[in-house]
Parts: C-alpha cells; structure tokens; sequence
C-alpha cells in the first residue's frame, strides 16, 4: 500500500493486535529496526503490517516516541532527554510500563528499551526487597528459611 | 513513586485489556532492567524479592552483562592496564606507590571506578589510610594504616563485598610481606613477618578463610 502526503513521504499502515490502524510516515515507523527490515524485505506493500504482540494503546506510545525521534537531530539531545523523561512518565499512567518495554524489545527500538529499562530500574533503587515486591505484586516465594540463607549469604549487600 | 498494579488497573470503562506486569517479564528483559541498577549491591539485595530474581542475579550471565553495562555507560576510554597505587602521606607530602597492574582484560577493571572507601577502616577523604598489599583476581588484600586500627580486609570493590580478618597472631611485628591466594570460594592469606634473620626460627603465619582462623608454623 502506498499513500504518499503532500511532502512525498511514504505512508506505512501498522495494526495493533486488536485490529487499530496507524498511518504513520516510514521514517517514523523505521525507528523500529524490525519494522524497517519488514519494509526492507517487502512485507509492507500488501495492506498493512500486522503487529500481533502490541495492543493498540501500547502502539500508540511507541508511535508517539517513534514521531519524536525520527524528527529530532542529535543536536538536540538535552531537549530530547527532557522529553523522553515526560513520555515516560505520561506513558505511564497510560500502559504498564512492562507492555511498552516487551514492544520496545519485539519492533527493536533500542532507544525506548533503554529509556524503560532504566525508569523500571530507578523504580528498585534504594527500595527494599519487601518494597519491591509490594510495587510490583511480586509473590515472595521463600520460605523463611530460604530468605534468611540469602540474607546470609547477602549480608554486606542489606547492611 | 508508587506504581499501579497492572492488575489493578485497566477500568474506568473502557475494553479491559490485559496488561502485564514486572511478572510476565523473561529472564532477559528482567535483565535489562537489573542491570541498570546503579550499584552491585543493590542488584545483590534485589536477590532477596523472589526465587527467579535470586536466581537470575545469582548466574554468572547476569554478573558479566552487569559489568558489561556499567563498563560501557560508565567507564573512560579503556586503557591498556589499570595500576592500583598506594598512596601515602610523607612530611605533609602525598605519595604514591604503585603495587599492581590489572590487565585491561580483566572484568573488575571495566568496572566504573576503583574505590577502598567501602572498608570500614577508610575515613572519608583520606584514601592513604588503606593499602593495598596484593591482589588475587578480583581479591584484593588491604590492610588499614591507622595505629588504632590495624586489621587485615579481603575485599572485592567490584561488589563492595568485605570480611575483616581476625588480629593475626605476631601482633607486635606489624612489618611484614603478605600474599594473597584463591582457589574455589575459599582464600588463604600467607604472612611472613619481617626480620627474622637474627632469630633461629622462622615464623609464617596462614590463614584460611574456611575456618576463619590464623595458624602460626614455626620452622627451627
């Protein structure tokens, strides 16, 4: 399928697993590196690309920041690190942060992995194992015993 | 910041969609994440939230991405050799010595700094009060120069991780050559006090971490 805009820019269809539809320009679906080898290998000229993994509100967060990045230059790496900072937090209250970074990880985008693994990974610092778990709705599945011989063998790391 | 379940979340009327949470991550992405945290010692401590959390901090794949990471983000340009020096203070002169190269290879020098202040011993802003006397893969011996705390530290600076050894048993002859041997999860310190050439004996004190004791052998 090919719709161009009046810039010429080639318009690429993405959708979501539950049947959404995003036209976005290539340059900005080609952030994603397994998007650009689809388009490369010539899967996109049939309709449009099926993206079974990404729910339609998870794709439109990753659109957005695919937008962003693909019309910023390296020069404007602060202003860009503020922004990834306020899509972060925003994203958030939108989707779980866990769907955006498994997207991040299928289209590979190293960029939005990295931003959410490192917002996932300032969310554990300075917290305790029982707040972590709290967060996060993590079962802990240590018996007692088991937790003390970790503790144990741990003891410098909780001191 | 408190975060919202994902399990809590997804009403307000709209289509419940599922979302996943920390959870349903695998073994890699959960590594992507832990290893961004900023120190080893809060990914050790992270060990203590589940089972598959211990598990996967506790693998040698999660040690060396974690190294790998933090060498890359953090460290400069990478050097052939990193030298330890020691560094000591002479008539209100500061002094170095150097005792050790790591080769570049080695996984502790792509760490992000080298840094003893962990060590009890240490105060702050005074690096000359700790020594490094030998080194043994990512071991290090140090020893505390302050006269009212003279303690033997095995330490790795990589993980933070320290033990201090108990007084070694020729208390009064603080000089000394001294070596450092791993081997498995075990280390054994070897002490041999200076001037011992007047003496008729020869004294070597070891220590073994297993039983966590020094033995004197006097040799007639």
């Amino acid at each position: 399928m090919s719709i161009t805009t009046e810039n010429n820019e080639k318009m690429i269809t993405l959708m979501s697993s539950d049947g959404e539809e995003f036209v976005v320009e290539e340059a900005v679906a080609a952030q994603s590196q397994t998007i650009k080898h689809l388009i490369e290998d010539g899967c996109s000229t049939e309709g449009s690309i099926p993206l079974p993994n990404v729910t339609g509100r998870v794709l439109s967060e990753v659109i957005q920041y695919c937008k962003k990045h693909s019309s910023s230059d390296d020069k404007e790496e602060k202003e860009l690190e503020a922004w990834d900072a306020e899509f972060v937090k925003a994203a958030d209250d939108h989707v779980a942060l866990t769907d955006l970074m498994m997207a991040a990880n299928f289209l590979d985008i190293k960029g939005l992995l990295d931003l959410v693994a490192q917002t996932l990974a300032n969310m554990i610092t300075g917290k305790s194992p029982e707040e972590v778990r709290r967060m996060w709705n993590i079962k802990n599945d240590f018996t007692p015993e088991e937790a003390e011989k970790v503790r144990k063998e741990n003891q410098w790391a909780f001191e | 910041m408190a975060v919202k379940s994902s399990r809590l979340r997804g009403g307000g009327g709209e289509s419940i969609v599922f979302k996943s949470s920390i959870n349903d991550l695998d073994d890699s992405l959960l590594t992507e994440i832990l290893q961004r945290l900023p120190t080893t010692r809060e990914a050790h401590a992270c060990k203590l939230v589940s089972k598959q959390w211990y598990s996967l901090i506790s693998s040698t794949h999660f040690a060396s991405r974690f190294v790998d990471y933090h060498g890359k983000h953090f460290s400069m340009e990478p050097k052939p050799f990193a030298s330890i020096f020691n560094c000591w203070k002479d008539m209100g002169e500061t002094k170095f010595d150097l005792v050790h190269h790591i080769a570049f290879e080695d996984r502790f020098f792509k760490s992000s700094g080298f840094d003893l202040s962990f060590l009890p011993c240490s105060r702050a802003g005074h690096p000359e009060d700790t020594l490094v006397f030998a080194s043994y893969q990512d071991l290090f011996l140090c020893c505390s120069l302050r006269f009212d705390h003279r303690v033997y530290y095995v330490c790795n600076p990589l993980t933070l991780q320290w033990v201090a050894l108990p007084p070694f048993p020729e208390k009064y002859k603080v000089f000394a050559t001294i070596g450092l041997l791993c081997g498995g999860s075990s280390f054994r310190v070897m002490r041999i006090p200076d001037d011992q050439s007047y003496s008729k004996s020869f004294t070597v004190e070891l220590f073994c971490s297993e039983i966590n004791e020094w033995r004197k052998e006097v040799v007639v």
